[in-house]
């Protein structure tokens, strides 16, 4: 009998589990080929043994005896997760709801500050033959500001205005200097939620300074007063107060791109290709710190500070001891990297909830305002 | 169905996820999954959702897998400090658990699941139907994994702690 004819192991091990049903063919031709093949037969009780061994194998690994609970218990558990469940559900389909309201209130929000971001730069362009004139009278500005910062403790309370006027109506800032304002953030940032009037230096060259300094907030709002952002522009110049050109040096003022870059006299790093919140500028000239906001994704921003790298030592501690406390407790509220880089004669801080090499990364990436927006 | 099926679906979890308390859960488990349903092959039904209960549990058991070991051999031990004499038998039956658990990693997913619906009192036509394979080849699937079970006990087990009769 040659081997191929020899029954296999799959053959044998059906017919030792008895699942070659009497009669079928299959256990007829195993009992024939059996009765005359030793070697077969031999192989049987082999793969036999094994069978008997594996099962006692698996046997061997327990559970020894196992408590039946009653049947009820089941019944229980299936009343109780149903219970769980229905109480569950809706929870879980109110916070996907919840979830997709913000994206796309975020989304919206982000999408008309990349739009006013344009209109600001074809504005800014067309600005450009003041802007020799402007540098002159800032520099004036900044010689006839006092100092330093406790006046804006000292100077009484303004009454509260509201700094989003229609376009063409004019402006209560006329009249009130510093308007202290709650604006609703979702960042309580100290600095922030103030509305600022221009500094004096500014008023004949640069129209409608006036701007409510906003931490990023989803919020309608927030969202009028972005789009309201350039027809503010070619209102009317306000005429601030004196004290206006103080406080202007000590606050956090939001500003345009083009504004900041002007007060900072260079470039405002950004990083190419992202959402801009916003910028906003502590201080002018030398010791000026800029502070942009930029979005990374959703829920992830990146805060960039900027100043001047070559400062006069005088300006640059001056700017330290006023705009960093602040910037510092900007920046405490937000855990993340931090990193500093040197670029066009600035330094620049990044800080943002990222590892490090991709912090550094988008760094290194850090370019202008892109002119054609 | 209940009380003829309980038990050997909870041996079926334990050889999946090495466990005896949550063995006996998932088997609850299964059961309250199934009560929903009205399945022409009862048996063959929870064996299926209780074989994707283990699964999802292994894919999680996964990343905390060296937790859970370090778990087991926790409850032994605070098992054997509180059951005095039950202690030692109860070390033992882990320790032989562990033994075939460590060889039955050895076989390869389908063998496994072959085998151990073999030992859940499966025919090869259910098994077939459960596994997705042709029931002409489960004897083959078998005759293998018996075999590597064998082969897998043999090498994990000490040969000083072989009993005699383990010769094949």
């Amino acid at each position: 009998m040659s081997d191929v004819q020899h029954l296999d192991d799959g053959r044998l091990h059906a017919y030792l589990d008895g699942h070659l049903r009497d009669g079928t063919v299959g256990r007829d031709y195993v009992e024939r080929h059996l009765a005359q093949c030793a070697a077969c037969r031999a192989r049987l009780e082999e793969e036999r043994h094994v069978r008997d061994r594996a099962r006692a194998i698996l046997g061997a690994a327990g559970p020894v005896k196992v408590a039946m609970p009653p049947f009820e218990a089941v019944l229980e558990r299936a009343e109780r997760e149903r219970t769980s469940r229905s109480g569950i559900r809706p929870m879980v389909a109110l916070a996907w709801a919840a979830s997709l309201a913000l994206a796309l209130t975020v989304g919206w929000y982000a999408r008309s500050l990349v739009l006013t971001g344009g209109e600001t730069a074809t504005v800014a362009t067309g600005e450009k033959g003041n802007q020799a004139a402007a540098e002159d009278l800032r520099a004036t500005g900044i010689q006839a500001a006092p100092p330093a910062g406790r006046q804006v403790a000292q100077g009484p309370p303004a009454p509260p205005a509201s700094p989003r006027e229609e376009p063409g109506q004019p402006t209560p800032a006329d009249t009130g200097a510093v308007t202290p304002i709650s604006v609703p953030a979702v960042e309580d940032r100290p600095a922030a939620n103030v509305a600022v009037s221009e500094a004096k230096a500014e008023r004949d060259t640069q129209p409608a300074p006036v701007r409510v300094a906003e931490a990023p907030a989803p919020s309608a709002a927030a969202e009028g007063a972005m789009r309201r952002a350039a027809p503010e522009r070619a209102m009317p110049p306000v005429a601030p107060q004196a004290a206006a050109a103080d406080l202007a040096e000590q606050a956090w003022l939001t500003v345009t791109q083009a504004e900041a870059e002007r007060r900072l006299g260079g470039p405002v790093a950004i990083i190419p290709g992202l959402p801009s919140l916003g910028t906003s500028i502590f201080g002018t000239g030398d010791g000026a710190v800029v502070r942009t906001l930029q979005v990374l994704g959703p829920g992830l921003t990146i805060e960039l500070l900027q100043r001047r790298t070559a400062a006069p030592e005088r300006e640059r501690v001056a700017a330290a001891q006023a705009a960093m406390p602040q910037a510092a407790r900007a920046l405490q509220e937000e855990p993340g990297q931090s990193l500093t880089v040197q670029w066009e004669g600035f330094s620049v801080t990044g800080r943002a909830l990222v590892p490090a090499d991709s912090l550094r990364r988008l760094l290194q990436s850090l370019g202008a305002r892109d002119p054609l927006r | 169905m209940y009380r003829e099926t309980y038990a050997d679906l909870v041996r079926f979890l334990h050889r999946k996820v090495w466990d005896a308390d949550q063995a006996q859960d998932l088997a609850q488990e299964t059961f309250v999954r199934a009560l929903d349903h009205d399945p022409e092959n009862p048996r063959a039904f929870v064996f299926t959702i209780a074989a994707n209960l283990a699964r999802d549990e292994a894919r999680a058991a996964i990343r905390k897998k060296k937790h859970l070991t370090l778990m087991a051999g926790g409850a032994a031990e605070a098992a054997g400090a509180s059951a005095g004499g039950g202690a030692a038998e109860a070390a033992e039956e882990q320790d032989r658990a562990d033994v075939v658990r460590r060889a039955l990693e050895q076989l390869s997913e389908r063998d496994r699941e072959v085998l151990l619906l073999w030992d859940a009192g499966f025919d090869y036509g259910e098994i077939a139907r459960q596994t997705g394979l042709s029931p002409g080849a489960i004897g083959t699937t078998l005759a293998r994994a018996r075999r590597k079970l064998v082969e897998a006990y043999q090498a994990v087990v000490p040969e000083a702690e072989r009993p005699q009769k383990k010769q094949v």
